[in-house]
Parts: C-alpha cells; structure tokens; sequence
C-alpha cells in the first residue's frame, strides 16, 4: 500500500464542509464555555476555555487518525477491538473501591478513561462489520440476533455501571444501524414492544391503548397466526407482570432505577436544575441578553452550565436567532450524513457513516431535550458545544469515522463479492 | 460505481432517517420557540426574580406626641426568626443549634418551616416576638446559622400612665379582605394599619413608606451585596403632636367612676382638646402584638361597651343644657327681655297632659337669669311657646346642633336637631303637638347630640359666637421634608348675635355655679371665674343621663369642660362634681 498515495486520495475526498460546520459549531462552544466559565472571576482566559481549546487540538488529531485509517484495516479487526472493548468495560468493576462509587472510570492517574466512550466506535465497527459482512438474510426475523447479542453485552456493562444515557446511545446505534441495514420495520418493532409495554404498564389507559395497537400492528404484519398470538400474549404477560416486580422491590431499590433516570438527583428539590435551565432558555428570548450577559448564567443559577447545560447559556445570551443558526448547521450535519450513508459507495462505510451519525444526532436529542425540559436529566453534554475534553476528542473522532466511511476507497472483502 | 449502490440504503430508508431528524428537531424547536417567544416575558420576569432577593422593610409608624413633646405611643423592635428553607435544609448541624438557642426541638422547627413555607427562596418564619436574650444568643452565633436571619418588624409601645384607646386607637395587621383595595397605597400584606383614634385618623401621616431592599445573589444565596438603584429606601412615618396634656389625660381617666362617663376638656378659643376620655375604655396596649382571644372576648361581652367611644359615637339628649339655645332666640328675636317672668308651680298644663318641673314645689315667680340658674322647666315651656319650632330651630342651627363637628377622631356620629319636616316625617303631618316642643326646649325627646357636639356648643357660648373644630392634633413633623406641619381646623362664628344677648346667657351661667341656688355651685372656686349650665336628660331605659358644660374666664387657661355621665341620675349630683374634680386638678398641677 502506498501511504502516500492513500493519503492523497483521502484528502481529496475530505467533506470541508463538514469540518466547517463542526469547527464553527466548537468555536461557538469555545465562546460560550469562556462566558460560562469566566463567572466571578477577572482573569481573561478560564481554566475550562484552555483546557477545551486542548480538547479541540486532540480531537483535530483523532479526527485525522479516524480520517486516515483504512477501512480494509477497521473490517478487518473489527473483532479484536470488540474483544478488547469488552474487556476495558469490565476493568473498572475490578478497580473502583468503593461500592458507591460508579463504574465508569478506569484511573491511570494522568487520565482517566472511560471505556464506554471507545465502545460507542467498537460497537459502530463490529455491527458495521456484520450488517455489511453477513450472508444472513434481512427478511427473516433470526437476522438480528447476533447483531443483537453483540449489543447487549455491552449495553449491560455500561447499564449496570450505572449509565442509562450511554446504554441508550447503545441502542439507538443498534437501532438505526439495523434499519439502514435493511431489516424489516415491524420486526424492529417487535423489538422495542417489550421496553414501550413495560413503560405503559405503569398506567392503566396508557397500557390498554399500547395493547390495542400492538394488536392491530400484529395482526396486520403477522402472516403466522401462533406467532402472533404468541407475541401478543407475551407482551401482555410482560406488562402484567412489570407491576407486581416494582412493587416488590425495596424503596432504595425503585429509588436506584429512579435515579438511573434522572442520574443527577436534585439536591435542592424537584426540578430546579430543569426549571432554571428552562428560565434561562425562556429569558433569553428573540435576541438574548447579549454574549457574556446572561444573568442566569452568570449568577450561576444555571447548573453544570459549561458542560451540560452549555445549551442554555447559548440561549439565554445569544437568542432564538443563535439557537435557529444552531439547529441549521446540526441539521446540515446529521442530513448531511445520512446523505452520505444513501450514496456511499460500500455498504460497511454506509454503516459507519450511520452509526456515527446516531451517536451525535441521540447525544443532540437528550442533551438539548434535558435543557428544555422535555427528557430527564441524563447528564450527556451536546456534541461539540459542551466543555469536556474527552467528548469532544470522542465526537471529532466520529466525525472522522462518519467521512471515513464516506470516502472513495472500498474494502476488498466487499470488492470481490 | 452501479454495482456497489446496491450495498447501500434505498430511498425510502434514507427518506424515513431524514424524516426522523426531521421530526426530532421539530419538537425541540417548537418547545425552545414556545420557551423564549411564546412564555417570554414571564420567563425574563422569573430570571429578574432569581437574581434578587427582596427584603420587604416595613416603615416605622411616626411617633405621637403629647401638648408638651412627650411620647405617648412610640416604636419598639419585635424580631421574629425566619429561615431560608433552600438554604437551611442542607445543613442539620444548623438545626441543632437552632434547636438549643431557642430550646423547641428541631423536629418542631421543621414543621414549622413547612408550614409557613411559601417557596424555597423565601423566607419562612418559624418564630416571633423573641425576647432579648434569644436575640442576642442568635446574633452571637450567626456563623453557624446559615439561611436563618432575625427580621425585625416595629410594633407599638404606649407610655404608662395612660389607658387611651379611643383617643390613641391601636394599629392591627391589615386584614386578607382590605389588602386589595389597600395595595395601591403602598401597603403590603403583613403591614400594620390604624385602627380607631389618631392612629386611624392620621394614618396616612403616621404611616410613612414601606422600603424593599434588593440583594444580588447567586444560587447559593451568597450575597453581592444590595443594588441600590432598584432599592426603595424607607421613609419613616410623620410624627404627630397632639393637644392632648398627658397629665391631665391621665387624670381624667383615672376620675374612678363606677358608671360610664365621657370627659372632654378643651381651649375654646381654637378648639385644641387638652383630655378626652370615654370611659369605660381600652388599654391600646392589649392590641400591640397578637390580641389575646380572652381580651378581646372580654371587651366584646362587656355590658359597658368598652369599645364605643362615647365622646364621639354616644348619642344622648342633652337635657337643661340646651336651654340656652332657646333663651338666645327668645333674647334675639326680642320675644322676652331677661327680665321677663313667669311663675312656676312646679308643673305646666298643656291641654290634658301635665308637664312637670324637675322641683315639685316650684319655683315660684322667676325671670330669665333665675331660670337658667334654677334650670327651672316651666319658665322655657311658657316661653318656647312664643319663640315656636322654627326660630328655635333656626338659631339650634346656627349653633351647628346635630351636624358633625369634625373631630380628627374617626367614627363621629351626628345627632339630631328636629325641625318640622322631621317631627312630620316622624309623627306624620299634624301627628305631633306642641308637647314635643316643650320636651326638646329642655333637650329631651327627640334631641339627640354627642358630648363632642356639646363641647364646640359650650366653645360658642363661652366665645360668644364662635365654631371651632374640636380637635386633638396640632402639628405633624414631616419626615421627608424636614419640615414642621401645623395643623389647622375650620373655624366659623354666627354672626349677629347682639352682645347683649351673650352678656345675659354668660350671667345666667355664672349663675348657675355661683348664685344662691345655682344647680352647679360645687364648680363654684373661689378666684375662679367658672361659668356652667348642668342638664339632667331622662332616660327611658334606666337613670337620667348627667351632663355639665362649663368654662373659664381666663387668659391663660380658656378652658372648656364637658362632663356626661351615663345613668348618673342628675347633672349637679354627678357630672358637676366630676367636672370640680377636674377643675382643681388644673389649679394644682404646675404645668399649666
């Protein structure tokens, strides 16, 4: 292979106006994370304004890496880096003290890793693999369950850590990974069945309308009319059964999951991150309060408001008008891409470029969702825009992976097909 | 190239993703439009909220003064104890300590704190009216008492020596019904408002500006220290000076009497009231503070009614005080000379009914000066008759009888001066006989006045002519301006009345206190020009009313004196020797 002539090709393939949109939209984040961090304080250049401009020269770097990395070399390992994917997922379990502590870390004293955030790529690359690799047909149900498997594994290391918001990235990858895929929409609905059933048991008129829909979806689908029952009656069962469950944990048990959806409990009462976050949203109206202006932010009523709540600052200081500029360059991005997945030329890139694409466009969903209100507070910062070094190198790199995907050169294991 | 985009997705698949971002972008930006157009202004409202915390300072009310700057009801702090709740919750160690400084468990203090919460970032009050101590034991540890503050609030105190609720009136917590309407004013829930006497009155005076203290703060409550562009700074209310002699107030009301009685004493040259008492009264004291349900239930039920200011409220006839009135159109008008007589046999036979004197035996042949010294009835039934309803009324009028005097006491009543519309509309036309006229000469039947009215009536008989306001304020010290307010009061004379006429009425009363059978001779001083007129007003429901005007020729001290006793049987025996009482007090007591 002549490297040279590889990375010439690469670069003339490079989406410049991705990188455009994504740097504009960390410049912003810079901006905004200098206004959020400088509160009270008189120097000019805040600790978490150095530290992110870092971030961003590091994730150039794994960008480029992500970038430049053939694909042939990413199908290829694909299960070695799965393998050891797992098994960086499993350290911190060993490691981390105390029993109240999470399981998210593994401490190498300079940094600290958190495996979870290789295994969003690792996962993107074995489903990729295996969506583009397999001799399995998408029309049949058993399709899915290797790729499924091979999802939650590492969905119930991360959920056990406990990380609902990243195991729910997971699965959204999962999910939108097997669409693009091809596989059939109402056997990804049976899929998702059971975890809509266990939800609406808690409510009575919310289970009876689930129960009739699933009903019409089944029987509408299902040529089998056993299966069908089977599915129907499963379900139900489920759902009866989730109740009685919750009821007999213990109250610290129920409080435990009850957290898990709501990761950063109120210290001072019910919502008031969300309410603050809300108001701060609401008083920056059309043209905000103007760029370091914002009182919520400034008085810190805001929450984690460099990090999590970065939206709400952007909003309050800069306005409807910011936020509207905001939404277009994500939607260029996200649409971007699934253009790119419809035009690529091999489908192992198309899934890359997918997968990719629903890390960011979920992190976008809940981050933005949690500041306004809408999700629970999960605690997942906002692509590109929120401080943290490490999310910021891990959202470069998938950018790198998504155009990666995109790129001219096509696997030989697919060539030859 | 057409080989390998079978590999990738189908239109439909990417449509269906696009759609999805579509739709997911949709919610968040119809949310954030409905966020920062839609619920704007309420939502930059609340951010303003955030930012501040509001001290609401109540004003200290003006203090009132006695004739002689002495205080007679002043501030005195109160402190309660409030706690941030956001505040405070984090830390038990602070309940502890709560706990020990004002020895309540904490449990206790919780639940008061939930109680009286109304919002995280509001103070809540979990203790009030602290004494001395517990303030200073939580001044000493205020270190550790983080979210806790001592609010204090001024609440009325009343120099001792003095009971005068009618006079003073009480201030009470404005009520949940009047607070709307009383909010343009500047008054705030929680605030104190006048009730009854001067503090009523002189509200708006006494009142001054609440003030709201606006303190930046961050979301731990930390303290950035006061905005003092958005701060409305405290205006402390005016200070009232008062007429009232606090000496002789003291005295009056002290004048121990087991019947209820109203005393007022007055220049009658300006009308500046110097004591005025009705009594049974209240002590303003019991108000200050919470009112004890037992106080008050004792002041509702008492049989006495404590709570009606006789002097102003109390409607009575006025019994041979009101002679006057008549013998000053008789005189006039030129119906009688003074020395015009008529004989009194002790009773007066109009058509079938029989009108008696107060003497049975009589009083034999009098002229004008002998019946007003004897008070003898028959003489004004013979003469009224010639001076008829409407000159008497007339000149009852001009005397402003039965019309409010105008007293900046609150709550004045007006009594009633019959004329002929009335006692037709009352009697029906030709219902009523000349014997009404003969019960309202000598103020019975359906005259009805206040003592106030009867101390200007007493000001215009010793001046003469002239109407002056009774009143018992005299300047107010203008906080703002710095400045020193008199007071003035209307003033007005009736005019045309010959001197004569008064230099009659004048010996009559003088008379009445010195002549040999004068029904007031216990006023009777020696060195002392006193003048009077006692009135004995029967009362169907029980004992005659006592009543005694009177005053003093003196440059010094014109004073005028109206003494009413309730049920006291008859003028000379009981207001008389009240008013004695009260006229050797003013000879005695240096400040005068």
């Amino acid at each position: 292979m002549n490297y040279l002539q590889h990375l010439r090709e690469k670069t003339s393939d490079l989406d410049y106006l991705t990188l455009a949109i994504v740097l504009a939209l960390t410049i912003i984040g810079l901006f905004s994370i200098y206004s959020a961090s400088s509160v009270g304080e008189s120097s000019h250049w805040s600790l978490q304004f150095v530290v992110q401009l870092i971030a961003l020269f590091l994730g150039l770097i794994f960008f480029v890496m992500m970038y430049v990395i053939p694909k042939q070399f990413l199908l290829n390992n694909a299960w070695f880096f799965y393998i050891a994917g797992v098994l960086l997922l499993l350290i911190p379990f060993f490691t981390s003290g105390t029993i109240a502590e999470t399981n998210r870390w593994i401490d190498l004293k300079i940094v600290r890793i958190q495996p979870s955030e290789f295994m969003k790529f690792i996962l993107i690359l074995i489903l990729a693999r295996y969506f583009s690799t397999t001799k399995n047909s998408a029309e049949v149900f058993r399709y899915v369950f290797k790729p499924l498997f091979l999802t939650l594994l590492p969905f119930i290391l991360v959920f056990i850590q406990p990380d609902l918001g990243t195991s729910i990235i997971y699965l959204a990858v999962f999910i939108g990974m097997l669409y693009a895929s091809g596989y059939r929409v109402y056997y990804i609905f049976l899929l998702i069945a059971p975890m809509i059933t266990i939800v609406a048991a808690f409510n009575l008129t919310a289970f009876t309308i689930w129960g009739i829909i699933l009903g019409i979806i089944i029987f509408f689908n299902q040529a089998n009319i056993f299966a069908s029952v089977g599915i129907f009656i499963g379900n139900i069962a489920t759902g009866l059964i989730t109740p009685l469950i919750w009821n007999h944990l213990k109250p610290y048990q129920q409080t435990r999951i009850l957290t898990m959806f709501n990761a950063k409990l109120d210290p001072l009462g019910a919502g008031y991150q969300v309410l603050q976050s809300q108001i701060a949203i609401g008083s920056g109206g059309l043209r905000g309060k103007g760029f370091m202006a914002g009182t919520q932010t400034h008085l810190r009523f805001l929450p984690e408001q460099h990090t999590d709540f970065i939206f709400s600052v952007i909003a309050e200081e800069l306005g409807f008008f910011m936020v509207v500029i905001l939404f277009i360059l994500f939607f260029t991005l996200f649409t971007r891409w699934f253009r790119m997945a419809y035009q690529a030329r091999d489908k192992f890139g198309a899934m890359l470029i997918v997968g990719g694409t629903m890390v960011l466009l979920i992190h976008f969903f809940i981050n933005i969702g949690m500041t306004v209100g809408l999700l629970p507070v999960t605690g997942k910062p906002l692509p590109f825009l929120s401080y943290g070094g490490s999310f910021l190198v891990t959202c470069y790199g998938l950018v790198g992976m998504i155009l990666n995907g995109n790129s001219e050169q096509i696997p030989r294991a697919l060539t030859y097909r | 190239m057409a080989q390998s985009h079978e590999n990738t997705l189908t239109p439909v698949q990417y449509y269906i993703l696009i759609g999805i971002t579509i739709i997911l972008f949709g919610i968040l930006l119809y949310r954030i439009y409905d966020l920062q157009i839609r619920r704007y202004s309420d939502l930059s409202s609340e951010a303003v909220e955030n930012m501040y915390r509001k001290y609401n300072i109540p004003a200290p009310r003006g203090i009132i003064y006695d004739r002689y700057n002495r205080p007679l009801v002043y501030n005195q702090s109160n402190y309660d104890l409030e706690v941030y709740p956001f505040e405070i919750k984090q830390s038990e160690h602070t309940w502890d300590v709560l706990s020990d400084i004002l020895d309540i468990p904490a449990e206790t203090l919780k639940k008061r704190m939930e109680k009286n919460m109304n919002g995280y970032y509001r103070p809540s009050k979990i203790a009030s009216s602290l004494d001395f101590r517990t303030v200073s034991l939580i001044q000493e540890y205020q270190l550790e008492l983080s979210g806790v503050i001592l609010t204090s609030r001024p609440t009325r105190k009343y120099a001792p020596g003095i009971r005068a609720g009618h006079l003073l009136g009480y201030t009470a917590e404005i009520d949940k019904n009047s607070i709307e309407l009383l909010r343009n004013q500047g008054y705030r829930p929680g605030d104190y408002v006048g009730v009854k006497g001067v503090e009523k009155s002189y509200e708006k005076e006494l009142k001054g500006t609440n003030g709201t203290r606006y303190v930046r703060i961050n979301a731990y409550g930390m303290d950035f220290g006061e905005d003092f562009s958005k701060s409305i700074p405290v205006v402390p209310g005016n200070d009232l000076y008062l007429t009232i002699n606090k000496d002789l107030q003291s005295y009056v009301e002290s004048l121990a009497d087991t019947l209820p009685f109203s005393v007022t004493v007055l220049d009658y040259t300006n009308g500046e009231i110097l004591a005025m008492t009705s009594q049974p009264g209240f002590d303003p004291a019991i108000f200050s503070g919470t009112v004890e349900t037992e106080d008050w239930l004792a002041l509702l039920n008492d049989p006495c009614k404590p709570l009606i200011n006789r002097t102003v409220q109390g409607l009575y006839p006025p019994g041979s005080i009101f002679k006057l009135i008549c013998a000053v159109a008789a005189l006039e008008d030129r119906v009688i000379s003074p020395s015009h007589q008529y004989y009194c046999s002790g009773s007066y036979r109009l058509g079938r009914r029989v009108y008696k004197c107060w003497k049975k035996a009589g009083h034999g042949t009098l002229d004008l000066y002998g019946a007003i010294e004897n008070s003898c009835n028959v003489y004004f039934y013979n003469l009224i008759q010639d001076v008829g309803l409407e000159r008497w009324h007339r000149y009852g009028s001009a005397f402003r009888i039965g019309t409010l005097t105008g007293i900046d006491i609150p709550e004045e009543k007006a009594g009633i001066l019959p004329d002929r519309r009335y006692l037709d509309a009352k009697y029906e036309r030709n219902g009523w006989t000349v014997g009404l006229l003969l019960n309202m000469v000598i103020g019975q039947g359906d005259v009805l006045v206040t003592p106030i009215d009867m101390a200007r009536y007493t000001c215009l008989l010793a001046t003469r002519g002239k109407i002056i306001t009774p009143h018992v304020g005299r300047a107010i010290y203008d906080k703002k301006e710095e400045t020193l307010r008199m007071l003035s009061f209307p003033e007005d004379s009736v005019q045309g009345i010959h001197p004569r006429v008064w230099d009659v009425i004048h010996e009559g009363m003088r008379r009445v206190v010195a002549g040999k059978n004068g029904t007031a001779k216990v006023v009777n001083i020696p060195h002392l020009d006193v003048y009077g007129k006692t009135g004995t007003a029967q009362n169907p429901h029980g004992d005659a009313h006592g009543w005694f005007i009177g005053f003093v020729k003196d440059k010094q001290f014109p004073y005028a004196i109206v003494v009413f006793v309730e049920n006291g049987k008859s003028g000379s025996g009981s207001a008389a020797p009240m008013a004695r009482k009260i006229f050797d007090y003013f000879w005695k007591v240096s400040t005068f």
